[in-house]
């Protein structure tokens, strides 16, 4: 962090004061041979080369633009430094170096998970830089608390912060701060363990597969497919003794919600239960049709304070609110080189026996569907439509109406 | 350790995924690149504790498959819980890749073949 602030440094010093030494006592020849060299510099992109082999801690942009600066300032042409400065300005505060900071100075693994991101403010119409963290930390995790044929049954408790700060909460779309403790069991599908001699014959397939399938370009080897097959055989046998497999949990959770000011706050106490169910083969429509289903259910009591946009339109009673989200995740085989995959989610949030004044001001009821074409990469196309309440409003949710992903 | 064929953890890691994704065709090198979300079957507009519960399964079933099918065992000083937890940190990122999976898989579970 020192040598990347020093850097930053003797470039601006550089750029802004190269000037005053280069020039007042050369003669004129050494003067246009430096200008000419300076010239052939900057057009071979000598400062950028630089900047992206010795300096590329710094913004490529604004490293090339003060070398250059530099450049042209000790060649006496001088250079516009309220172009830089405002280069600087700009560049110094992009999410992607203050990241790329903070992963020099505290490593990989940041604390609190802290990363700043850019957000689109509706309210001032502009873009807004925001520091987000996510804490999530587990006190007792991942032991087996019960020993049976079918299921692995463990017990966690964990603890769970997160939110998004800016500099003006005022203008921070996702004024929100959650901080949220959950004590849960789990049941996850016992895979039987096969004999070693299985074992040992895939381990081999998988490792053939994976050598004759290191091949560049988009059209497999007759080797790849052949191994691939192969593996995948192997794979299918399994089920002839597993039908499904499946992850099911339920549990309880507490939380205390605000925004960056904490002049609206609420506290949450509720039940939820998770299930997800995996076809092992060709067992169920599921199975056949290759799809993941899941579904998660959840009933929250919230007891709000007065500042809250439900008491602030007039009832600031405490109330019950059910929730689900529902998921479909199927592939759909490749077209044109791309794996296609076609993904649905449905997600419900309602109040029980709302007051006549949360039922007039639509604040009782919200649903949000939302269908996508994706890849292994990412979404390809989507369509969103509907709203959620403020306080489940989150990043990951999806541009509402149509949206096209490609490149 | 880098992406790499001649790596069995990488290479169980990325057989298993294949055959549980239902794809055939695709490179070793293309497949280190699938993003997380599609290795836990996120779909697009779920919530936070969706994506929670997806990752928390989708390490869970590794796991079992490492230890059921390729009779993997645990490195020194790592135990069930670790290594399920260091999965599933990996997996709940959604700019990280099968290829940072099998870094954290290599780390975690010792293969029949490298004993």
């Amino acid at each position: 962090m020192k040598q990347l602030k020093l850097a930053c440094c003797s470039l601006l010093f550089l750029s802004c004061y190269g000037q005053s030494f280069a020039q007042d006592e050369l003669p004129d020849i050494v003067k246009g041979f430096i200008s000419h060299k300076v010239d052939l510099y900057i057009e071979e992109g000598g400062p950028q080369k630089l900047c992206d082999k010795k300096l590329e801690r710094i913004p490529s942009t604004l490293c090339s633009e003060a070398l250059a600066c530099a450049a042209q300032s000790i060649s006496g042409k001088g250079c516009d430094e309220s172009t830089l400065k405002q280069t600087a300005r700009q560049e110094l505060k992009k999410p992607e170096f203050l990241n790329s900071a903070l992963s020099n100075w505290m490593g990989q693994k940041t604390p609190f998970g802290f990363e700043f991101k850019t957000l689109d403010s509706e309210e001032s119409g502009a873009s807004v830089l925001g520091l987000t963290y996510d804490i999530d930390r587990a006190f007792f995790k991942g032991s087996e608390v019960k020993n049976t044929a079918k299921y692995i049954v463990e017990r966690e408790g964990s603890f769970n912060a997160s939110g998004t700060i800016t500099n003006d909460s005022d203008k921070n779309p996702r004024n929100f701060l959650e901080t949220k403790l959950t004590a849960s069991q789990s049941y996850t599908t016992r895979i039987p363990v096969q004999s070693r001699e299985f074992a040992d014959q895939l381990t081999e397939l998988v490792r053939a597969e994976a050598v004759a399938c290191d091949y560049e370009g988009d059209s497999p080897p007759t080797e790849c497919l052949e191994a691939t097959a192969a593996s995948q055989a192997q794979f299918n046998t399994t089920s002839e003794f597993l039908t499904s497999f499946q992850y099911l949990k339920g549990g309880l959770e507490a939380g205390y919600e605000s925004d960056q000011k904490f002049d609206a706050t609420q506290s949450t106490l509720g039940i939820f239960l998770y299930a997800q169910y995996e076809d092992w083969g060709t067992h169920s429509w599921a199975g056949k049709f290759k799809v993941t289903p899941s579904l998660r259910l959840a009933v929250n009591r919230i007891n709000p304070n007065d500042d809250t946009p439900r008491a602030l339109a007039g009832d600031d009673s405490s109330y019950y609110r059910v929730s689900g989200d529902v998921s479909v995740w199927m592939p759909l085989g490749t077209l044109y080189d791309r794996i296609l995959v076609f993904t649905a989610n449905y997600r419900h949030y309602s109040e029980l026996d709302p007051s006549s004044i949360v039922k007039d001001t639509r604040l009782d009821s919200y649903n949000l569907r939302t269908f996508s074409l994706s890849g292994p990469n990412g979404l390809f196309v989507s369509y969103s439509s509907g709203k959620l309440p403020f306080d489940q409003q989150s990043d990951d949710v999806v541009a509402l109406g149509f949206k096209t992903y490609f490149k | 350790m880098s992406w790499s064929s001649s790596n069995i953890a990488h290479a169980a890691l990325y057989s298993f995924e294949k055959w549980d994704h239902d794809v055939s065709g695709i490179s070793f090198k293309n497949a280190g690149e699938w993003s997380t979300d599609y290795l836990i079957g996120f779909a697009a507009g779920g919530s936070a504790e969706e994506r929670k519960n997806k990752v928390e399964a989708h390490a869970r079933k590794l796991d079992q498959v490492f230890k059921a099918l390729f009779h993997a065992s645990y490195e020194d000083d790592v135990d069930r819980a670790k290594a399920i937890s260091a999965m599933a940190e990996v997996l709940g990122e959604p700019r990280k890749t099968m290829a940072d999976l099998g870094e954290v898989a290599d780390s975690a579970y010792k293969f029949r073949g490298e004993l």
